[in-house]
């Protein structure tokens, strides 16, 4: 489970990184981006899991609960989630204004196109 | 007992400093469309004026031990921290007072410069200083990585803020995505922090790890937290995104840019290893400060360098800003007190010169529609005023005394004896020379006519021609057409005083710092605070129990014989940096100017402004990053 999870993270990681160098589209570079934005929230589950564990609510809980996963983690994964929402949505608003301004969304064609 | 009732009444500062950007951010954001412009104007620079005196208030009442505040009470619970704190020391509430006097500045700029300032502007300037706070004031490591990435959204927003031409999309584009990479590598750093340690505070962090030996983890940890935080500090070779950011953006934002926020990068660096990696058993101190002074000096020399081959002024500036970034990584990489102090003197120094220029370059720009040096050539009269400041901004930053940047200066070459390296003394007076050199030979073109000018044909084949870059970069004319929209260029009316003054009112506040007498003791005492692991974990943890050595009193070496060796070697620096220009500048000196502009010409190749390229390099520092810490800290 752990090994499959950091593999999971890895691949995420190096997928994205090479999406965004080899890309020639400026949109499916932001969805690149955003892939190995999620390796990093996979990452902070899988620091925070233990097995068993069940989900960190507090609440009507059974007489012997067991152990819980992580609240923390997930508390950063969530901000994680946040911050990655406002970066692709601004990227994206960006991207638009590209292509209206030198209507095309290849990031070499427009570099041709600051001359 | 006033230093009990002092700290008492200053804890409610602490939040303060923050709670006031960001209220009157949410103020513009949500109200400004019911605000007259000049309520708009005023509100935003009553706040930023009152967080500077805020932050400046707990720079003065933090000296001699850090103040820590708890948020919401939530104290440590048997030994273990439960809450975030924020660990007040001098120099962070120093960096960030630095931030409010350039925001405020850069407001005040705008007040004219922009034709329609709508509220937003405003708001993400707010919020970009509340962030800055933040960041320079937490104790608390993923704090840090959320005011990291406000600062970064902030700022993506801010570049492309004139949203009509491709050239600041494509800045703000590049800027974006290597910096949204570099935050994704320093969470990834946390999370592994945490799994070794399970805490977010960074003395908690750094009492767990003292007097370990560092495995792989930690070194994965570091060079992902370190290398994230670089990405930000624009050192080699993560700094490929900061001439475009900062050669596109608006002027009031570039102030912010090359004053405060690269410099927040290094400043994480060197809190993270302070606080956190420098208790590591192994003696790791040395080899680190070989790590970090190889990568100072290749940033200080590939930004002179490349300062030196630009013409248009604001590329050339964002390349003067990324060689000082260098210089200062020197200064805290000598992992010292007293090369920290000389650092921290010359970021105020520097941050408040360059942002001078940054807004001289405004003032051009906005009367002559125009930041090619070449184009601008003889351009330059009836702003003598700019003329003035540009030329008295580039000879401070080549260490002009009595300016606050020669003490910096002086103290670093203190520093770098002690360490037995005087030999960056030459290096540092040679990167220092060529930059502001290459600003001087621009003031000369501009305001003196000499130099050739853009019609010279082939003689232009020199160190300062863009070569291939001239296809490539941002074109004047078109980056200004587009700013007609938002930013009033062309005009040739009088030079508003709003904008004539704040740079001048800069200057002088660097020079009265020059003036104010031991505040070279006052730097070496606020360093020596920073970088004591012991006495910050004490604070923090609560852990006195009599063991809490005094802060060591750092001497610093004013006798009378090293400081005028001291203004010695400024001068040198100044008469270098007018040679360079003098030489960039004379007629006879083509051939030589030719060469250097074909040596060089693989290094300006390099910086296609291509957002692969880009993110290519940053994995290959990491990469580097990881095999450096791996041999300096195992």
């Amino acid at each position: 489970m752990s090994v499959l999870a950091y593999g999971v993270v890895a691949w995420l990681f190096l997928v994205g990184i090479y999406g965004v160098v080899t890309s020639r589209n400026l949109i499916h570079m932001v969805v690149c981006v955003s892939v190995a934005q999620s390796a990093t929230d996979v990452l902070l589950l899988e620091i925070g899991y233990r097995t068993g564990g069940h989900a960190p609510v507090f609440v009507s809980l059974p007489a012997h609960p067991g152990p819980a996963v992580d609240a923390v983690m997930q508390a950063l994964a969530l901000t994680d989630v946040v911050v990655g929402a406002a970066v692709t949505a601004l990227l994206l608003a960006l991207v638009v204004q590209v292509h209206k301004r030198a209507g095309t969304l290849d990031p070499d064609a427009l570099r041709a196109t600051r001359e | 007992m006033t230093g009990v009732n002092l700290v008492a009444s200053t804890s409610a500062v602490i939040p303060a400093s923050v709670v006031v950007p960001l209220g009157a951010a949410a103020l513009m954001a949500g109200f400004s469309r019911f605000l007259p412009r000049w309520a708009r104007d005023l509100i935003a620079i009553a706040a930023a004026l009152v967080t500077t005196t805020l932050t400046l208030i707990l720079m003065a009442a933090s000296a001699g031990h850090p103040m820590i505040y708890w948020f919401s009470g939530w104290r440590l619970s048997r030994g273990m921290v439960i809450g975030i704190d924020y660990a007040v020391g001098p120099l962070g509430a120093g960096m960030a007072s630095l931030a409010g006097v350039l925001a405020s500045a850069a407001l005040i700029y705008c007040w004219r410069y922009f034709d329609s300032a709508r509220g937003r502007h405003h708001a993400l300037v707010l919020i970009f200083l509340a962030a800055s706070v933040d960041f320079c004031l937490t104790g608390d490591l993923f704090n840090l990585f959320v005011a990291f990435e406000l600062v970064a959204v902030t700022a993506f927003a801010l570049t492309g803020y004139n949203a009509g031409h491709p050239a600041p999309l494509q800045g703000a584009i590049n800027f974006a995505v290597t910096n949204s990479l570099g935050g994704m590598c320093v969470l990834m750093g946390v999370g592994f922090l945490y799994a070794r340690t399970g805490s977010l505070n960074l003395a908690q962090i750094g009492q767990a790890l003292a007097g370990r030996h560092a495995d792989g983890l930690i070194v994965v940890a570091f060079a992902l937290l370190t290398g994230g935080f670089l990405v930000k500090a624009a050192v080699v070779p993560f700094h490929f995104w900061l001439p475009d950011a900062y050669g596109s953006a608006p002027i009031p934002v570039c102030v912010l840019f090359a004053g405060v926020m690269s410099e927040l990068g290094l400043f994480a660096v060197i809190r993270v290893w302070d606080t956190v990696f420098s208790g590591l058993a192994g003696g790791s101190g040395p080899r680190m400060r070989a790590v970090l002074l190889g990568l100072g000096i290749l940033t200080a020399v590939v930004g002179a360098v490349m300062a030196l081959a630009q013409i248009q002024l604001k590329r050339m500036l964002a390349f003067l800003t990324m060689s000082h970034l260098g210089i200062y990584l020197i200064g805290a990489g000598l992992l010292t007190p007293l090369g920290l102090a000389g650092a921290s003197l010359l970021v105020i120094g520097d941050g408040l010169a360059k942002s001078a220029l940054f807004l001289g370059v405004g003032v051009v720009q906005h009367q002559r529609a125009s930041v090619s040096e070449t184009k601008l050539r003889g351009a330059g009269r009836g702003l003598a005023v700019t003329g003035v400041t540009i030329t008295l901004g580039a000879l401070v930053l080549a260490g002009l005394p009595p300016y606050i940047s020669s003490a910096g200066h002086s103290l670093l070459v203190d520093a770098a004896d002690q360490a037995g390296l005087p030999w960056l003394e030459i290096v540092i007076a040679l990167c220092v020379a060529l930059s502001s050199g290459a600003v001087l030979r621009a003031a000369g073109r501009i305001w003196l006519g000499w130099g050739h000018g853009e019609s010279s044909g082939p003689a232009t084949g020199t160190a300062d021609d863009p070569g291939e870059e001239s296809e490539d970069r941002p074109d004047t004319a078109g980056a200004d057409k587009d700013q007609d929209g938002r930013e009033r260029s062309g005009r040739t009316g009088r030079v508003p005083l709003t904008m004539l003054l704040p740079p001048l009112a800069l200057l002088a506040i660097g020079l009265g710092l020059g003036l104010t007498s031991g505040i070279e003791e006052h730097a070496a005492a606020a360093a020596a605070a920073f970088s004591d692991r012991v006495a910050y974990t004490a604070a923090v943890l609560g852990t006195h129990g009599g063991t809490v050595p005094a802060v060591g009193k750092v001497v610093v070496t004013a006798s009378p014989a090293a400081s005028a060796g001291g203004v010695l070697t400024d001068l040198g620096q100044v008469l270098a940096a007018l040679c360079v220009a003098g030489v960039a500048l004379a007629r006879r000196a083509v051939g030589l100017r030719r060469a250097l502009a074909a040596g060089t010409g693989w290094l300006r190749h390099l910086h296609s402004g291509l957002v692969g390229d880009q993110v290519t390099w940053l994995v290959a520092g990491l990469a580097l990053l990881a095999a450096l810490g791996e041999a300096a800290l195992h």
